[in-house]
């Protein structure tokens, strides 16, 4: 079974006065939009093996099924149903010329176990609607989630409802429609709550919680439930998908989403850390290892393995389902509790420019910020950075860790020293870690996503993150920033060399050229040639400022074993990473490896909205078997 | 140490950071991160009793690296 036919669009308009319903296809979107009415909605469908709509006469009659979600492969292949593929969470669309044709339509969905909505369409006029038995056999929504908040402020209770009932809401659809995201949504509202309740944490840090969560699972839920039973009452404000809402691409994000949490879990990277704890400290100031010493080298995170086993089970780091969503306004983003892409993936993510693969940075994000909130002070927190201004005072830390901790102060304290001789104090400590944290964070972030994500793979990479950024407006005054974390990121490979600074540079000229060639429409890269060509010196001394952090990352970020997990030859879920069906064809074959599948399939120029809906399916039902 | 408190930490430290990252498509250019401003001079009394450390920065004439030497009473 292949996509083959285009796209179509399927359009639904109120009519009579509002009392009735009527369907019409277009093969174009301008002619959608020239028969537009304020009560018309609209979805783009996609024809499986050449499948073409019969013309809506005024005595013709057909049936269509809507159902889902399903790996189309699963669907018979024999059945002489006209097939189509949708984005909504009724990702299947059948459509059948006579009653018997469409009673055996019915029976095969019902036997695959999926929910189903039927129209009965006479002319245009949708005359009957029939719904399978399934929406109304959904267990109940779990008490947990319908208990009160603990610890609930009263300033706060409006924000607190709305979690509430939008969260009760999405898992009582989820169980009706996509019952594999069940068990997701509660686990995260048991931790939502859980962090919510805990005594630390100021009200109005908690009140950003929950605007945030309220935000993401607004869209979450609006996007995934919107266009299924009763269709004609579930619109999606994405517009160009009101009708049958984009419910299978928001299944692509949680398939994406849950892969890099697995990942992240198994190679235990922040147990590993924290796990440091345990280990002895370095007998020399680290301040003074010239990066040619054999400490830098990422052989610490071994030394800590064998203490992992004293963590109970609750110490442990868990897997966190953070709330997936498309949007317009965010694009690629995250938070401690959510991770968006944006709406241009929908149609265009079979190209570099709008690749998936740039949430594995997202991603990262959360990772990092998860450990800098371990090693970091606050910068209201004086006691402790009095401590830390000690300990590098003294060279005496108690563990590997706290000197890992005081390196990465210092780190952040030595890029505003610009003298040769210069006091830290607990002050300058506080001041370097408000005014450096924002550009450790996105370092750190590409030096663990550029390792983990990307096997060190600097062509790749570097081209990745140039051509996804060469699509965003207003950011030309940025160029600078992101030429220094590029060549943070390439400095990677021979910081402990002499001239490593030097060939980074060489490199990454090296490396845009390409790009450039490759992808000419790429805004930013030529800004980025020709400062890197001007301002050699400039670089060079920013990358040498910037070394302790790549020294950092290279040290206490990674390890053999720890690389090893982000990319395991077999992935947990079983199957050959890098068998896949070919290109918008549908077959047995399941998506063992999203990463590894994206960097199979995003690396065109066009973006071609059949392909990306292809692999959206794929991805969807990536743990289907 | 759990998740939740791992959650709550990160949270702790980016308010009182006062950091707060845009997303990738954010078209508020204003709010880009990077290379941060100098930092603000502080009065800090509270930290008058604080220790403090003089380094001296040095460059490694092989490879040009900045090495920092904690200069010790």
């Amino acid at each position: 079974m292949r996509l083959l036919g285009g796209t179509d669009y399927l359009v639904l308009r109120r009519s009579d006065g509002l009392l009735t319903h009527t369907v019409h296809v277009y093969q174009s979107f301008p002619d959608a939009l020239a028969a537009w009415t304020a009560g018309t909605r609209i979805s783009p469908i996609f024809p499986l093996d050449g499948a073409e709509l019969p013309l809506m006469t005024d005595d013709s009659v057909c049936w269509m099924l809507f159902a889902g979600p399903i790996h189309p492969e699963k669907v018979d292949q024999t059945a002489p149903t006209l097939k189509f593929l949708t984005l909504g969470l009724f990702n299947l669309l059948l459509v059948s010329r006579d009653p018997e044709e469409a009673e055996r339509a019915r029976q095969h969905v019902g036997m695959l176990g999926i929910c189903w909505e039927e129209w009965h369409v006479v002319g245009n006029r949708v005359e009957e609607r029939r719904y399978s038995d399934r929406i109304s056999a959904a267990e109940p929504i779990p008490k947990s989630v319908r208990q009160p908040f603990k610890g609930a402020a009263d300033v706060f209770n409006e924000a607190l409802r709305e979690y509430s009932v939008m969260m009760a809401t999405s898992v009582g659809r989820a169980a009706m429609f996509c019952p594999s995201l069940v068990p997701d949504l509660v686990r995260f509202d048991t931790i939502f709550r859980s962090a919510y309740a805990d005594e630390r944490g100021n009200a109005v840090v908690k009140q950003g919680m929950l605007v945030q969560v309220n935000a993401a699972l607004s869209r979450l839920s609006s996007q995934t439930f919107s266009g299924t039973s009763p269709i004609i009452e579930t619109e999606c404000h994405f517009w160009t998908h009101s009708l049958l809402g984009i419910g299978t691409a928001s299944l692509a994000l949680v398939t994406i989403r849950r892969h890099l949490e697995r990942v992240l879990v198994e190679s235990r990277l922040i147990d590993l850390v924290l796990a440091l704890k345990h280990v002895d400290p370095a007998q020399k100031q680290l301040t003074e290892l010239a990066a040619t010493d054999d400490f830098w080298r990422p052989v610490h995170l071994a030394e800590a393995l064998p203490h992992l086993e004293e963590l109970m089970p609750e110490q442990r780091d868990a897997e966190i389902p953070l709330v997936t969503f498309f949007s317009g306004r965010d694009g690629f983003h995250s938070t401690h509790w959510s991770l968006s892409g944006p709406l241009e993936l929908i149609t265009s993510c079979n190209t570099t420019a709008w690749t998936m693969l740039t949430l594995t940075h997202e991603f990262s994000h959360s990772i990092i910020e998860r450990i800098l909130g371990q090693l970091l002070p606050a910068p209201n927190n004086e006691k402790e950075l009095a401590r830390i201004t000690n300990v590098l005072k003294t060279g005496k830390a108690d563990n590997l860790l706290d000197q890992a901790r005081g390196f990465l102060c210092f780190a952040m304290w030595s890029i505003t020293a610009t003298l040769e001789e210069t006091k830290l104090t607990p002050s300058t400590l506080k001041n370097a870690i408000i005014s450096q944290y924002g550009e450790l964070d996105e370092i750190m972030t590409h030096l663990i996503d550029f390792t983990f994500f990307y096997q060190g793979k600097e062509e790749a990479y570097i081209r990745s993150i140039w051509v996804s950024w060469g699509v965003i407006p207003n950011i030309e005054r940025r160029v600078t920033e992101y030429v220094i974390r590029s060549l943070c990121v390439l400095y990677l490979a021979d910081y402990r060399r002499k001239n490593g600074a030097a060939s980074a540079l060489e490199r990454l000229s090296h490396i845009l050229k390409n790009a450039h060639a490759s992808f000419p429409a790429a805004l930013y890269i030529p800004e980025a040639l020709r400062q890197l060509d001007k301002e050699q010196e400039f670089f060079l001394t920013e990358i040498r400022k910037r070394l302790p952090y790549v020294k950092f990352a290279a040290t206490f970020l990674q390890s053999p074993d720890v690389v090893a997990a982000f990319d395991r030859e077999t992935p947990a879920a079983g199957g050959d990473k890098r068998k896949h069906s070919a290109e918008l064809h549908f077959d047995t074959n399941r998506v063992a490896d999203p990463i590894a599948f994206l960097k199979t399939f995003s690396d065109e120029t066009a973006a071609n909205a059949a392909k990306s809906l292809w692999m959206i399916q794929q991805l969807a039902f990536a743990e289907e078997v | 140490m759990g998740t939740v408190d791992q959650l709550l930490d990160a949270l702790e430290l980016s308010h009182a950071i006062g950091s707060r990252r845009s997303g990738h498509y954010d078209h508020d250019s204003k709010r880009s991160t990077g290379p941060a401003p100098e930092p603000i001079a502080v009065v800090a009394a509270a930290f008058d009793e604080a220790p403090y450390v003089v380094f001296r920065r040095t460059e490694d004439s092989e490879t040009g690296e900045y090495l920092f030497h904690a200069i010790r009473d």
